[in-house]
């Protein structure tokens, strides 16, 4: 059986430094911290679970969750990002998409854009490590609720353990979050209060209750692009009552966004 | 309120320059026609070609598409900067 050997989550973007240098500094450090951790513990197989920006997807073709199953993948190249080719682990993701059966979409031809490429981009400067993209893409309506997010995770972890081999290392990076508004009045609101309390719940093990939460509370309380926080969801689902630590914590209104990074033991 | 096929009409625009790149500078250079093209509803063609980020969204239109048309029409809601200033000092 295969292990998930760490766990991780980070926002999927970074913003002008300007009139913010020493909090886009502290953002940048820790997903450069998260990077450095995940290098340590050298997984055969790196899963970024996030969100695309209507980069690769229609609103009249929904794909609420999708796995990129190409063995090369083309970044997007948006906001400027590398376009440096990223090694798509094939066997990983068409095996994972027969194995979680309905609602999991395979996708070919993904250009993956930030929201896979700034913490893939951060976390694997060099492309060293064999990727499988996994798309929860909150932008639809309706999209993934956050118990279908639980269990989407707790299939990627049976998968993991029951069908990869033996002793093949799985690191889990989720990207998206925290509370933010997008394209709406609201642009600029971060809601610190509320991620605090996911955070806490993330770090502290308390799984279950961040799978009965719904999309109705996550979009009034963190907004519409707060929702990508269902792939930090998937994460726990994948790594149930594990503990960790919070890496680092902004929020900056320049950016839109609450900047937040963690990191989940399998041993704790 | 926004016509019923508001949101659609620019939707359909802006999935077009989403999968069409080429095409974002007739954003500047022929907007009447991009607009005429998709049949954007003349009330609300002013919106497109001036409006800034709320009245984008009193139409409809979806938060990530307003994003795209701000940045597309040159009036982004957050400033630009060179993904190098990060990038460049990963190692």
């Amino acid at each position: 059986m295969g292990r998930i050997v760490g766990g991780f989550a980070m926002s999927h973007v970074l913003g002008a430094p300007a009139g913010v240098e020493a909090q886009s500094e502290i953002v940048f450090a820790g997903m450069k911290e998260i990077g450095a951790r995940v290098r340590a513990l050298a997984p055969d197989v790196l899963v970024v679970v996030s969100s695309d920006h209507m980069n690769n997807f229609r609103l009249g073709e929904p794909v609420p969750v999708g796995v990129a199953v190409d063995a090369v993948l083309t970044p997007l190249g948006d906001m400027g990002l590398p376009k440096d080719p990223i090694d798509g682990h094939t066997a990983f993701t068409t095996g994972f998409v027969s194995f979680a059966g309905a609602g999991v979409v395979p996708l070919e031809g993904v250009q993956p854009d930030h929201g896979i490429m700034i913490p893939l981009g951060i976390v694997d400067p060099d492309r060293q490590f064999s990727v499988a993209p996994v798309y929860v893409n909150t932008v639809f309506d309706d999209a993934p609720e956050p118990a279908q997010s639980y269990a989407l995770g707790g299939r990627l972890k049976a998968y993991i353990e029951t069908v990869r081999p033996a002793d093949e290392r799985v690191v889990i990076l989720a990207g998206g979050g925290l509370s933010h508004w997008l394209g709406v009045p609201e642009e600029g609101r971060v809601n610190v209060d509320w991620d605090n309390a996911f955070v806490d719940l993330m770090i502290g093990g308390e799984h279950a209750a961040l799978a009965e939460m719904t999309n109705l509370e996550i979009r009034q309380e963190a907004g519409n692009g707060g929702l990508e926080v269902n792939a930090w969801i998937v994460l726990a689902g994948a790594m149930p009552g594990s503990r960790g630590d919070l890496v680092f914590y902004e929020p900056i209104p320049q950016w839109a966004s609450g900047m937040g990074g963690l990191a989940l033991s399998p041993d704790v | 309120m926004a016509d019923a096929d508001t949101p659609s009409a620019v939707h359909n625009l802006i999935e077009h320059l989403v999968a069409t790149p080429a095409d974002r500078p007739l954003i500047r250079t022929d907007l009447d026609g991009l607009l005429q093209r998709f049949e954007v509803p003349e009330a609300h063609r002013a919106v497109m070609r001036d409006g800034q980020r709320d009245e984008l969204a009193r139409l409809g239109i979806h938060g990530n598409y307003v994003i795209k048309w701000l940045i597309w029409s040159g009036r982004p809601s957050m400033p630009f900067f060179p993904i190098s200033h990060y990038f460049d000092r990963r190692h």
